[in-house]
């Protein structure tokens, strides 16, 4: 990074801090700190969902995935759309005829307080520990790039957002989403012309579409997925690779990202504070259902334009060779002479590959027919394509096991570090200087939301239901910017001890798909069960969870699949709980309002 | 079409169990996009399925699973 670079860094910084803490004249009541005074327009609302859920990883994974794994990825979010719908109908009405400044606070109205308090706890439980990773992903790679310690990233990421989200509460997140997700879309269309640019002489579009499907990367919609079984294996004959995988296992197909995902958009957007806040923010139910529809419309485009990038810097790399090695530790660990010995002769095969897929691209991208009419060449491209790939994960293992002699595959991935190393070689001044900020600021479109989801669950569902319910609005607002502070700092500190050791991170991960099912379950037994009352809800949430878990140690399933079971978990075991409850002594039932 | 309010007798008695806030006194603002609800979601869903197909269309044109011609 040269100078221009940093000004336009660090300027984008300074003026996401000053912008943030600017809207402190909205947080001077509880209302206003975690609502906005509902008075957030629609768009500003819907650009703040859609950066929410835009984290840096996702743009620095997405790319990655994009150039090793082609466009699969965008399958999980096909049931995005009709997610939205379902929520503009049924949850948005239900948010907004209620003064209610959590979703949590609905639970309670159906089920009682035990219910309300399990989801916010659950809810603040896996949101604290996703904000640490949130945190420290991106900070990993941003160190590389900007030259500083990991530990001094995550303070850098931490410390501002922190900051501007104490001071400005629900309306400083908003604000600043707006202009952070605007710098995304810029730096997103800027790499895309640079890519292109410098593309387009050597192939024209359908080419470069022709030449990344075939190296298998052109794979948007997969109707027929690899396994069709319907019976899932176990977790052991999954673990020592006996039996066939099942339909169940597939990583991403149209069912799986239609109807799990589905179930996880609905729980992320519905049930989930970070995101639900947003339907909350605006002025009424029109203003909150226009917010989730321009994510209906731009979510899936986005995802392929991110895909798409990811896939162009595959044939990148195809025309100008690529490096063997994209991680900076990596690449740092090769200066020992001991692993430089040990690459020179993978480099060696290495140059040797990426001549060979250069030469048979280019005589696939000379067909008049398209590579399918010369099978021969097809294949000599693809087993230069899957040599390239082999040659690249060796040296990944190699200077992994460099390090610690126990490093698994997984240890030695570098999808993630893929666009890094990208954009430090190839984007010329400015433009780095501009993508840097948009990582930055995605990462920091997450951290504010998240924070500010976290101190209102914290104040609204715990503070002043259980610790202190007299607390006047001045203490409860008060309280609110503490807890803000309190979880900045945690996540902040959480970000730094991962620092020390990231294996946890997967763990951790894997930790929070458990719950979106179970809250999304809970709030559609609320909803569609009238019978459900006291105790079935939080007996019905416990069961989902206690479900996602058996289902987990029992059988080899996508997690995406996992939303689907929680879901229905719930509703199983909260309706066997009603049927049990009605045996006993009859409950009492609110009556109607007179608005029904 | 009653979409905006689910239509189901179940979902609207949960809607209606608790305390409601004040409705606005004032009509709102402005008509549902296309002059109703119903329409709007209809067309995201079929923008939805519209953004599929073409997805669809681009892997069938464009990709060659690996070691398949």
């Amino acid at each position: 990074m040269n100078w221009i670079d940093w000004i336009v860094f660090v300027g984008f910084l300074v003026y996401c801090v000053w912008d943030g803490m600017r809207r402190s004249d909205t947080a001077k009541s509880l209302e206003g700190y975690y609502a906005g005074n509902r008075a957030i327009p629609w768009w500003a609302a819907g650009l703040s969902i859609m950066a929410t859920q835009a984290s840096a990883i996702t743009i620095i994974g997405t790319t990655g995935q994009g150039h090793e794994h082609g466009m699969h990825f965008v399958q999980s979010y096909f049931g995005l759309p009709f997610a939205m719908v379902l929520l503009c109908i049924f949850l948005v009405p239900l948010y907004r005829s209620r003064a209610i400044l959590t979703p949590y606070e609905y639970l309670e109205e159906r089920f009682g307080p035990a219910t309300r308090t399990l989801a916010s706890l659950i809810f603040l439980l896996s949101r604290c520990m996703a904000l640490g990773v949130v945190i420290y992903a991106p900070a990993v790679a941003l160190s590389a790039m900007i030259g500083l310690e990991t530990w001094e990233s995550v303070l850098v990421i931490g410390v501002l957002t922190t900051l501007y989200t104490v001071v400005g509460g629900v309306a400083a997140v908003i604000w600043t989403d707006v202009k952070q997700m605007s710098v995304i879309i810029v730096g997103l269309f800027v790499i895309l012309f640079f890519l292109l640019r410098d593309l387009l002489p050597h192939f024209g579009f359908g080419q470069l579409l022709e030449l990344a499907g075939a190296a298998g990367k052109m794979n948007a919609c997969d109707l027929h997925p690899e396994h069709t079984g319907l019976l899932p294996r176990s977790v052991a004959d999954a673990a020592a690779n006996v039996g066939t995988p099942s339909f169940w296992e597939v990583e991403y197909n149209v069912w799986s990202g239609v109807l799990g995902g589905l179930f996880l958009h609905l729980s992320y957007f519905g049930c989930d504070h970070s995101q639900a806040q947003r339907l909350l923010t605006s002025k009424d139910e029109r203003t909150s259902r226009l917010s989730l529809l321009m994510s209906a419309f731009a979510k899936v485009p986005m995802q392929v334009l991110v895909l798409l990038i990811g896939v162009l810097m595959y044939l990148f790399y195809c025309v100008h060779g690529q490096p063997l090695l994209n991680k900076a530790t990596h690449t740092e660990l090769a200066r020992q002479p001991a692993v430089a010995a040990s690459l020179a002769p993978l480099q060696q095969r290495f140059d040797q590959a990426l001549a060979e897929r250069r030469q048979h691209m280019d005589h696939l991208a000379g067909l008049p027919e398209g590579p399918r009419s010369d099978p021969a060449a097809l294949r000599a491209y693809q087993d230069a394509v899957r040599d390239v790939a082999a040659i690249r994960a060796e040296a990944r293992m190699v200077v992994a096991r460099a390090a610690d002699p126990q490093a698994t595959r997984r240890d030695a991935d570098d999808t993630n570090d893929i666009f890094c190393r990208f954009i430090l070689d190839n984007l010329p001044p400015v433009v780095l200087g501009l993508v840097i900020a948009a990582i930055f600021a995605a990462a920091m479109s997450s951290i504010d939301s998240t924070l500010n989801a976290l101190s209102a669950a914290s104040v609204i569902d715990i503070y002043r239901r259980w610790l202190r319910p007299a607390a006047t609005e001045q203490q409860a607002l008060r309280m609110g910017k503490l807890m803000t502070l309190a979880w900045g700092v945690a996540a902040t500190a959480m970000a730094m001890f991962f620092a020390g050791g990231g294996s946890v991170i997967e763990q951790i991960n894997r930790f929070g798909s458990f719950f979106y099912g179970s809250l999304l379950g809970i709030f559609a037994l609320a909803l569609f069960v009238p019978r459900a009352r006291g105790r079935a809800g939080a007996i019905g949430l416990l069961g989902g969870m206690a479900t996602v878990l058996c289902v987990h140690f029992t059988w080899k399933v996508h997690f995406l699949w996992y939303n689907v079971v929680g879901c229905f978990g719930v509703l199983v075991v909260g309706l066997v709980a009603i049927a049990i409850e009605r045996r006993g002594p009859p409950q009492s039932t609110p009556a109607p309002s007179p608005e029904a | 079409m009653h979409l905006d309010r689910g239509g189901a007798k179940g979902f609207a008695s949960c809607m209606a169990t608790t305390p409601t806030r004040a409705p606005s006194e004032s009509p709102p603002p402005h008509e549902p996009p296309l002059g109703s609800w119903a329409r709007t979601y209809a067309l995201v869903c079929l923008l939805a399925v519209v953004v599929m197909a073409l997805l669809y269309w681009f892997t069938a044109h464009y990709q060659i699973r690996l070691g398949g011609a």
